[in-house]
C-alpha cells in the first residue's frame, strides 16, 4: 500500500524531531523543514498528501498560515490539507489569524501524539 | 574449548536382556543400564563439560580404551546411601503428584503389564529417599574438576521423580529430596566413552551386550528409555504413545511421534530454566526431518550448576500456546534455593495466534503427512501459521490436524548455540538498558515531582483565589488565597455561582460558559461571606479534574489589586510558555511507549529530563518571582560551600551543553565558603546557566571564582550571542526580553534574570552584566565592532 505523505513544518527542534520519529514510525512517509527556505528546497521534489504547519515559524506569528497560503496559490500544491499546530492560538483569537472554514484544521498545543494522529487520519 | 553437555540416562526398568541398536550420535548416549526394579529406579544422569585438554583419552592404545569401556560397562555399583527423607522436607504439590502418579501408572502399564496391576508390588528394595545436599555436591563436582580433570566438572545424580520411598512406594514429585551420587568410575569410563570416537565400533561389535539405543520420550518432562527386547524400540515407543496420549501434557509432542516413520535424540542442551535439559529430536515424517525440541525436566538445582553455561539460560518445549523462550537468572548466593528460576521469568512469551497465515510447500508436506498418518483423510488438515524467529534460531509452525492445533519448532542446534551466546549478550544488555531507564525515570519522576511540588507551590502563593468548581458550580477545591477574599473558611461544597457571585456576575458567568466549554474571562463582582462585594477578573478554564466532568477552574483576582492588563498579559504569556515543553514532554512520553523508538529511548529520555527541567525551571522562577511581587522576602543565610554548589549545578547542565557541542568549563576551588541564602543561589546559578546555554550556539561557557579578603566573584562567561548596547541596560527589568530575532526565537517570560538580580541583591551583591566584543578591520579599512560574548558577574561580599 502506499505511503501517505507529510509535509512537517516546524521550528521547534525537539517537537519537529519527535513528531517526525512518531509519524514515520505510523507509517507515514515524512520530510520536515524548521524554515520557510528549507521547506521551499524540499517541496521543489515532494508533494505531500498533507501539510503539517507550526503557526509561529522564528518570530514570525503567522508564518506558518502565510507560507501555506502562498502554496495553495501554486497549482502543485492547490488542494493539499494543511494542519496547523499552535500553541499561540485559541478559542479567542483564532478568528484574527484563520477563516472559520479552517478552524478545524487546527491542533492546539499541548497535544499528545494520538491526538496528532487522529486529526491527520480524520483530514486524509 | 569445547562445550560439551552430555547427558546419560541409565534408568533400571524390568529388563534384563534387550536388544541393541547403535545409532549413537557423537554427544549423546543414552544407556539402558541392565538393573532391576529392586536395586535401582531412577535415572542416573552424568553431565560433563569443558573437557579439559589435558584429559585425552585419545592419547590411549586402542586397547586400553576398549578394556576401559569394558570397565564402565561392567561397572555397576551404584552406591546409593541409605538415607531417611529429611522431615518435613517432601513438599509437593498434591495435583502434580496425582496426575504424575496417574502417569506414573499408565507408563507401568504399557512397559511392564506384568507388574502393572499394582504399583504396592513394587519392590524397590533398599532405595530409600536420599537427603539432599546440593552445597556438598557442588563442592565435590568442583573439587573433582580441579583435582582430577581441570575444568571438567562432571556428576552423577538420580534426577528423576522416580525416587521411591517405601513409605509412599511410589511417590513422585518434583520436590522430592534426591542425592546425587559420585561414581568415579562410571564417570571415567563414560568419559572415555564421549570422547573416543571409536566407542560406537564397540557396541556394533557387540561388545556392549547391555548397552541399547535408547529413546528419550518427554512426558511430563520426565525421560524415559525404552527397551524391549525382540521388539523395534521405534514401534514399541509409538505404541506406548498411543497409550499415553489420552493423558500426556505433550499431546502434540505425541501426535508427531505417532505418524513419525523414525525417531531419534540428536542432541542434548542443558536447560538451566529451572527444570532440565533440552533435547533435539529427528523426527522422521515421510522422510522429512523434523528437528524438534523437547525438555527433559531434571531436578531445577542444575540450574545451579550452571556455571558451565556461561550464566544463561535457553529453555522451550512444545505446546500449542505456551511456547517461551525465557532468561534466568542465576541465584546469586550459594545457599540460595533456585525457586525463582522458574521459566519466563524473564521470558518473552509467544504469541501463536499472532504467527503470520503462510506457510512455505516443503513444510506443507510434513504437515499433510502429520495428518495423513493419524487422521482420517476425511478430516480438515491445514497449516495456520508459521513464525522465522529469529531470536532463537527456529522456525514455529501451527498447524491444524483435524479439530487439534499442533505447533511445532524446527530449529538448527547449532544457531540455537549461537544464538546463545547473542542472548547472553543481549540479557545482559537488556538488564543494563533497564537499570538505566530506572535510573533515568528516578531521576525523571523526582524532577517531576519536584515540578509538581513547585507547581502546587505557585498555586498555593497565587496572589489570587483559585477554585476548583463542578457543572453546577459546586466548589470542589479552592486555595486559602479564596478562603480569605471571600472570608469564609469553609468553602468546600458550597455553590460559587449562588454564594459568591454577585446577581449580574452570575448571569454573565452563565452566559459565557454557555458559549464557551473550554474557558472565558471576564470582570465580575465577587461578594464576600459578609455580603459586600469587590470587583475582581474572573478567569475560567476548564481542567480535566478525576470524576469531575465539565469542571472549571476559577482564577479570582481582585482587580483593585492587580492591574488587569498586566494580569491577563502575564497569564497569556506564561501559559504559552509552559506549553513548548509540555507538549515535547507529551510527545516525548508516546515515542518511549512505542517499541518501534526503542533504539532512541535513551535520547529521547534525556529530551525529556531536559524539557521537565526546564518546565521546573519556570515554575521556580515563577514561584520566585510571585513571592517577590507580594510578599516580604526573608533572606536565610547560612554558610555554604559555594564551590560544590556550582560544580553540582554545571553538572546537571553537563549533558544538554555536550549535546548542544558546547564545552562547559567549571574552574572552581574545591571550597569557597559564603554566607548566602542557598535557595536564592541555587536559582541563580541555575538562571545564568540556562541563560548562557539558551543563547549560545556555538563555543564554550566557562564559570569561574574568585576570592579576595573582601568579596567573592562569580563569573559566567560565554560565547553566545551577547547583548546589543543598546538593550544593556533593560536586561534585568521585569518581563524584559531582548528584541532580536535570536532571543524572540527563544522561549522565555523574561522574569529570570530580574529575580536573579533581586535574589543576589537581597543577599547583599550586585549582579552586573558585561559585553564582549571584537574589533575588526573590513576589507575597505572600516573598524566595525561585533558582540562576541556575554559575561555575568556576581559580587557578594565575604563576611
Amino acid at each position: 500500500m502506499k505511503k501517505n505523505k507529510i509535509f512537517l513544518l516546524e521550528d521547534n527542534p525537539i517537537h519537529r524531531e519527535v513528531i517526525f520519529d512518531g509519524l514515520e514510525d505510523a507509517g507515514y512517509e515524512v520530510k520536515k523543514a524548521q524554515d520557510v527556505d528549507s521547506a521551499e528546497k524540499i517541496l521543489k521534489a515532494f508533494i505531500p498528501d498533507l501539510f503539517l504547519f507550526d503557526i509561529v515559524i522564528g518570530i514570525e506569528k503567522n508564518k506558518g498560515i502565510q507560507y501555506a497560503e502562498t502554496l495553495h496559490k501554486n497549482p502543485r500544491f492547490k488542494n493539499i490539507p494543511v494542519l496547523y499546530i499552535s500553541a499561540h492560538l485559541n478559542d479567542k483569537n483564532i478568528g484574527e489569524y484563520l477563516p472559520e472554514e479552517s478552524w478545524n484544521n487546527v491542533l492546539p498545543k499541548p497535544f499528545d501524539f494520538d491526538q496528532l494522529l487522529s486529526k491527520i487520519k480524520g483530514m486524509l | 574449548m569445547i562445550v560439551l553437555v552430555i547427558g546419560i540416562s541409565i534408568i533400571s526398568l524390568f529388563n534384563k536382556n534387550l536388544g541393541k541398536t547403535a545409532k549413537f550420535r557423537d554427544k549423546l548416549i543414552t544407556h539402558k543400564y541392565e538393573s532391576s526394579l529392586n536395586e535401582n529406579l531412577g535415572f542416573l544422569t552424568l553431565f560433563t563439560t569443558e573437557v579439559s585438554n589435558e584429559f585425552d583419552l585419545k592419547s590411549d592404545s586402542e586397547k586400553d580404551r576398549t578394556a576401559k569401556i569394558k570397565e564402565y560397562l561392567l561397572c555397576r555399583k551404584i552406591e546409593i546411601e541409605n538415607i531417611k527423607p529429611e522431615q518435613g522436607a517432601v513438599d509437593f504439590n498434591t495435583d502434580d503428584f496425582k496426575l504424575e502418579t496417574a502417569e506414573m501408572n499408565s507408563v507401568l502399564k504399557i512397559l511392564a503389564p506384568e507388574n502393572s496391576a499394582s504399583l504396592d508390588n513394587l519392590n524397590i528394595g533398599n532405595l530409600n529417599m536420599v537427603k539432599h545436599d546440593y552445597k556438598e555436591i557442588e563442592k565435590r563436582a568442583y573439587l573433582h574438576s580441579s583435582n582430577q580433570t581441570k575444568g571438567l566438572q562432571s556428576f552423577v545424580f538420580i534426577p528423576t521423580q522416580l525416587v521411591a520411598s517405601q513409605d509412599d512406594n511410589f511417590l513422585v514429585s518434583n520436590t522430592v529430596k534426591r542425592e546425587i551420587l559420585f561414581s568415579k568410575c562410571i564417570e571415567e569410563k563414560l568419559l572415555a566413552i564421549l570422547y573416543d570416537k571409536e566407542w560406537q565400533k564397540i557396541f556394533d561389535d557387540g561388545e556392549a551386550k547391555n548397552i541399547y539405543q535408547a529413546y528419550f520420550i518427554p512426558i511430563s518432562g520426565f525421560v524415559r528409555i525404552l527397551n524391549k527386547e525382540g521388539q523395534n524400540p521405534f514401534e514399541y515407543y509409538k505404541n506406548m504413545f498411543q497409550g499415553l496420549s489420552s493423558f500426556s501434557n505433550r499431546p502434540y509432542f505425541t501426535q508427531t511421534m505417532l505418524a513419525a516413520d523414525e525417531f531419534r535424540v540428536s542432541n542434548l542442551y542443558l536447560d538451566t530454566s529451572g527444570s532440565g535439559i533440552i533435547v533435539t529430536y529427528s523426527i522422521f515424517v515421510n522422510n522429512k526431518n523434523l528437528n524438534v525440541a523437547g525438555m527433559i525436566g531434571i531436578d531445577r538445582r542444575i540450574v545451579e550448576l550452571k556455571g558451565v553455561l556461561k550464566r544463561m539460560s535457553l529453555g522451550f518445549g512444545i505446546g500449542p500456546r505456551d511456547f517461551e523462550v525465557g532468561f534466568h537468572p542465576i541465584p546469586s548466593k550459594e545457599n540460595e534455593q533456585c525457586g525463582d528460576c522458574h521459566s519466563g521469568r524473564f521470558g518473552t512469551k509467544f504469541d501463536f495466534k499472532k504467527l503470520e497465515k503462510n506457510f512455505d510447500d516443503d513444510k506443507k508436506i510434513v504437515a499433510q503427512a502429520l495428518a495423513d498418518k493419524w487422521y482420517k483423510p476425511d478430516e480438515e488438515s491445514e497449516t495456520i501459521s508459521r513464525k522465522e524467529d529469529a531470536d532463537i534460531g527456529s522456525t514455529v509452525y501451527l498447524i491444524r490436524i483435524g479439530p487439534k492445533e499442533v505447533a511445532y519448532f524446527l530449529f538448527n542446534p547449532k544457531r540455537i548455540l549461537r544464538k546463545y551466546q547473542f542472548l547472553t549478550f543481549l540479557y545482559y544488555l537488556s538488564l543494563l538498558t533497564i537499570i538505566a531507564l530506572i535510573g533515568v525515570t528516578l531521576k525523571f519522576v523526582s524532577s517531576k515531582a519536584k515540578a509538581e511540588k513547585s507547581h502546587l507551590e505557585v498555586l498555593r502563593h497565587l496572589n489570587g483565589g483559585l477554585i476548583v468548581v463542578d457543572q453546577e458550580g459546586e466548589i470542589k477545591l479552592h486555595n486559602p488565597k479564596m478562603a480569605e477574599l471571600v472570608e469564609d473558611s469553609n468553602l468546600y461544597g458550597k455553590n460559587f455561582l449562588s454564594l459568591y457571585l454577585s446577581n449580574e456576575s452570575k448571569t454573565e458567568y452563565e452566559h459565557l460558559s454557555g458559549r464557551s466549554k473550554k474557558g472565558f474571562e471576564f470582570t465580575g463582582r465577587i461578594e464576600r461571606k459578609d455580603k459586600t462585594v469587590f470587583p475582581a477578573i474572573i478567569t475560567s478554564a476548564s481542567i480535566n479534574y478525576p470524576g469531575l466532568p465539565n469542571a472549571q477552574m476559577l482564577i479570582i483576582i481582585p482587580s483593585e489589586q492587580l492591574e488587569r492588563t498586566i494580569a491577563a498579559k502575564f497569564i497569556h504569556g506564561f501559559s504559552h510558555t509552559l506549553k513548548t515543553p509540555i507538549t515535547s514532554i507529551l510527545l516525548l512520553a508516546d515515542r518511549l511507549r512505542r517499541k518501534k523508538a526503542q533504539p532512541k529511548f535513551d535520547y529521547y529520555f534525556s529530551l525529556m529530563q531536559q524539557q521537565v527541567d526546564e518546565f521546573t525551571n519556570m515554575l521556580t522562577n515563577l514561584l520566585g518571582f510571585s513571592k517577590l511581587e507580594v510578599e516580604d522576602i526573608r533572606v536565610r543565610k547560612e554558610n555554604t560551600n559555594l564551590a560544590a554548589m556550582l560544580r553540582s549545578a554545571i553538572k546537571s547542565f553537563q549533558e544538554k551543553a555536550s549535546r548542544n557541542k558546547i564545552e562547559l568549563v567549571a574552574n572552581v576551588p574545591d571550597r569557597l565558603m559564603a554566607n548566602i541564602d542557598k535557595g536564592m543561589f541555587y536559582v541563580i546559578i541555575n538562571n545564568l546557566l540556562e541563560n548562557a546555554l539558551k543563547y549560545t550556539n556555538e563555543g564554550k561557557i566557562i564559570v569561574d571564582t574568585h576570592e579576595t579578603p573582601g568579596k567573592i566573584t562569580i563569573s559566567c562567561k560565554d560565547t553566545g550571542i551577547g547583548v546589543p548596547t543598546d538593550e544593556k541596560g533593560k536586561i534585568f527589568e521585569k518581563f524584559y526580553r531582548g528584541n532580536t530575532l535570536e532571543v524572540q526565537k527563544k522561549d522565555g517570560i523574561g522574569i529570570g534574570l530580574y529575580l536573579s538580580r533581586k535574589y543576589v541583591e537581597l543577599n547583599g551583591g550586585t549582579l552586573t552584566y558585561e559585553t564582549r566584543t571584537e574589533t575588526k578591520k573590513n576589507k575597505i579599512g572600516m573598524t566595525t565592532e561585533k558582540e562576541i560574548g556575554s559575561t555575568f558577574i556576581i559580587q557578594i561580599p565575604k563576611e
